[in-house]
């Protein structure tokens, strides 16, 4: 037999490389499934489960259940960039935070943290704490397809037909998600309508984060990427975000609750549901960023929006929801929406352009 | 020269050589010196990091080679994407 040549033997490589590449897409979207629904498990833990805000005046409620998911976004952001760290830091990246800051690309990444952190975060736990997450989760799965119309309007982007295909086929499957008959565990309520519009904002955020990450994130190793964008945005919750909930709800119930929400926060078991879900969400974060790197920004967010099927089927696993076929209907519209808009089906398993 | 983060000195190297392929094992020796004792600078790290630059089209890979080791390696110039985003790198350099 003869010998390889270098070419065989680094398209080999390459292959490999970009196989490793699909691996880690597809673990982002699994794992964000996962995190999304240890979220919402965590809201039936102490401090919580203290406070009945179904029988509460409407908007002490709304204002508790608020005041729960910002508390609930904190941690999670907080505990992601503190499993990030760890994890850089044992690869020997640690110089790597301060030389990156010091580049525009890097300060374009501190600025896409606020948009997918204080708001993309606090609109996922908004509605995840509202609805649950297994109705949260597929709609904002749609934020390529949100992107997609943002950069037609604000950059005059050319789509081909494919992505305004996928366009529609996420409205249409948010449409299936809000409007179909829902499980009888699930109350179609006033609660239930501010849970999806506040998912939809969510999908903003992140829309309008991947818009500016795109611009040299390229350049950037993406795990100190995804360690300063994490780290900033817990940064931003408590600079920004947790004093001014505070300052709203002291002025309405007074600073003895709401303080005593925050502070019990740290001693309670939804501390560690949150160290947890920070983990899980972190790591998801590291796979997607990785295969952003390894196998291309149309792959890779092709796979990690299956994370609306993900959230589905971990909801109907681990909680006592009972998706109907008209929910999983609609988180696979918008999977297959928003695939169809990050990526040529047919391009998407021909690794040898990688 | 202030220590620029790893895939921003990678792609300024390439760029440096003006559009000539410049072979990953030269690549390594050059930046040894600036990187070394760090747990992220290792041959195979760096090749991840090549092979990552080159995914999102900032770089390509040609003219494959077999190195002293035996080992099969390939030489990289700068796209014109990669040019572009040079505009990034630090004015002092």
């Amino acid at each position: 037999m003869s010998e390889k040549t270098a070419q065989e033997v680094l398209d080999e490589k390459q292959l490999k490389h970009a196989k490793k590449g699909i691996l880690a897409g597809v673990l982002s979207g699994v794992l964000w499934g996962a995190s999304g629904t240890v979220l919402y498990l965590a809201l039936n833990y102490e401090p919580f489960t203290r406070y009945d805000t179904s029988s509460m005046e409407f908007r002490t409620g709304i204002a508790m259940l608020v005041a729960f998911s910002l508390c609930g976004a904190l941690m999670h952001d907080m505990f992601a960039s503190i499993w990030v760290a760890v994890h850089n830091i044992r690869a020997g990246k640690f110089k790597e935070y301060g030389r990156t800051l010091r580049t525009k690309p890097g300060k374009m990444v501190c600025i896409g943290a606020i948009l997918g952190g204080p708001i993309g975060m606090s609109g996922y736990l908004l509605g995840i704490t509202f609805v649950n997450a297994a109705y949260a989760l597929p709609i904002t799965a749609a934020y390529p397809a949100l992107a997609a119309v943002l950069a037609t309007i604000l950059f005059k982007e050319r789509n081909p037909a494919r992505v305004w295909v996928g366009v529609v086929l996420c409205i249409l499957g948010s449409f299936l998600v809000y409007y179909a008959p829902l499980g009888e565990d699930v109350e179609k309520d006033v609660y239930f309508t501010i849970g999806m519009v506040l998912s939809t904002l969510a999908c903003l955020g992140w829309a309008s984060e991947g818009l500016l990450s795109t611009y040299g994130m390229d350049m950037i190793d993406p795990d100190i990427a995804l360690g300063i964008r994490e780290a900033v945005s817990a940064v931003a919750y408590f600079i920004f975000v947790i004093p001014i909930v505070v300052l709203y709800m002291s002025t309405h119930f007074g600073l003895a609750p709401v303080w005593e929400l925050f502070t019990s926060a740290t001693r309670t078991s939804a501390f560690s549901i949150y160290c947890l879900a920070g983990f899980l969400g972190g790591f998801s974060y590291v796979y997607w960023y990785r295969a952003l790197n390894m196998t291309g920004v149309a792959r890779a967010m092709a796979l990690n929006v299956t994370y609306a099927l993900w959230g589905v089927l971990f909801g109907a696993l681990f909680t006592t929801l009972e998706p109907t076929v008209y929910l999983y209907m609609g988180a696979a519209a918008i999977a297959l929406g928003a695939i169809l808009v990050s990526a040529n089906p047919r391009e998407l398993f021909k690794l040898r352009n990688v | 020269m202030a220590v620029l983060p790893l895939r921003f000195r990678i792609l300024h190297l390439i760029n440096q050589a003006d559009g000539k392929p410049v072979k990953a094992n030269d690549i390594y020796r050059e930046l040894f010196a600036e990187y070394e004792g760090e747990g992220q600078f290792s041959f195979e790290l760096m090749e991840d990091h090549l092979m990552s630059i080159k995914a999102v089209g900032l770089i390509d890979a040609v003219d494959p080679y077999f190195d002293e080791f035996g080992e099969a390696r390939y030489q990289y110039v700068i796209t014109p994407t990669g040019k572009d985003r040079t505009k990034y790198l630090p004015k002092i350099l």
